[in-house]
């Protein structure tokens, strides 16, 4: 049985951010992408940073034709790309915008993910304020809308 | 008996579906004149025309033959069409014939782009079938 469109948004985005490191931007090179973040920041080897941890977050849905004969679902679904840079000497700055910045970048111009799509949004991004010495920690957060049938399921 | 629900039901342009509709509403009035004598203890009125007005809004799609037919019509045909069907099921209707009163593509940040379209009769009575 073929994959979820969710799972394969997902897949996309997986790709998308991998492809930070090779050709989306010159600054930013990233050691990491996961789905499996781990419980503590500390838990992450010094030499897999900067990283990236995309997962599909919460999801809202809402019926979307009459009249098809299957029930037709609009999905929102919310991608929450958790981000984790270090610096020993406590700079970061320069290394966190230019990661924020490629990370965005990455997901609003991927063509593979936009075929499976409506569209996608950039929605918010949640930072640690500086309060890990070293890391630097925040959340980016897109939703990205796509549509799905009861035939299928999703 | 099965509650009528958004899984069935339909708008159709010349027997041809309009497709990705999200919400239609179809109303029929009639213009009343009343007639109340004096010293009459109820109101009394004498029926006059009646006319009917289908309202539509759609995930806009140019590419859907239906779409496309009212998109031309409004634009450089002719806006009146022999058979605005509404579809409370799969085989129940209203029908008549009528024009097109207004049209309208919405393109927003953040939704679906969407055709929002009014239809009114043209001298002809509805039917329900």
């Amino acid at each position: 049985m073929a994959n979820s469109t969710r799972s394969l948004v997902m897949s996309a985005i997986v790709t998308a951010l991998e492809g930070i490191a090779t050709s989306a931007y010159v600054t930013s090179t990233l050691a990491l992408v996961s789905e499996s973040l781990p419980e503590s920041i500390a838990a992450i080897d010094i030499k897999d940073l900067p990283a990236v941890f995309p997962i599909d977050a919460d999801e809202e849905y809402e019926s979307n034709e009459i009249g098809s004969g299957t029930i037709d679902i609009e999905c929102t679904l919310t991608i929450v790309v958790t981000c984790v840079i270090f610096n020993q000497y406590n700079v970061t700055r320069q290394a966190r915008t230019d990661l924020i910045r490629d990370v965005t970048k990455a997901l609003l111009n991927d063509a593979a993910l936009e075929s499976l799509i409506n569209y996608i949004e950039p929605l918010r991004t949640t930072t640690d304020k500086g309060v890990v010495q070293n890391y630097s920690i925040w959340d980016q957060e897109v939703v990205v809308n796509y549509d799905y049938t009861s035939a299928n399921g999703g | 008996m099965a509650k009528r629900t958004f899984k069935t039901g339909s708008v159709k342009i010349a027997a041809v579906t309009l497709n990705y509709v999200r919400d239609a509403s179809y109303t029929v009035e009639e213009d009343q004149e009343v007639d109340t004598a004096i010293g009459q203890s109820w109101e009394s009125v004498t029926a006059l025309v009646r006319r009917w007005r289908l309202d539509v809004t759609a995930d806009y799609n140019p590419e859907d033959p239906a779409q496309l037919t009212l998109i031309t019509a409004m634009t450089s045909g002719a806006t009146a069409l022999s058979a605005i069907s509404f579809y409370d099921n799969a085989s129940a209707y209203f029908t008549g014939s009528g024009v097109i009163t207004s049209l309208n593509v919405r393109k927003a940040v953040g939704s679906m782009d969407k055709l929002v379209v009014s239809f009114r009769n043209q001298n002809v009575a509805a039917s329900y079938t």
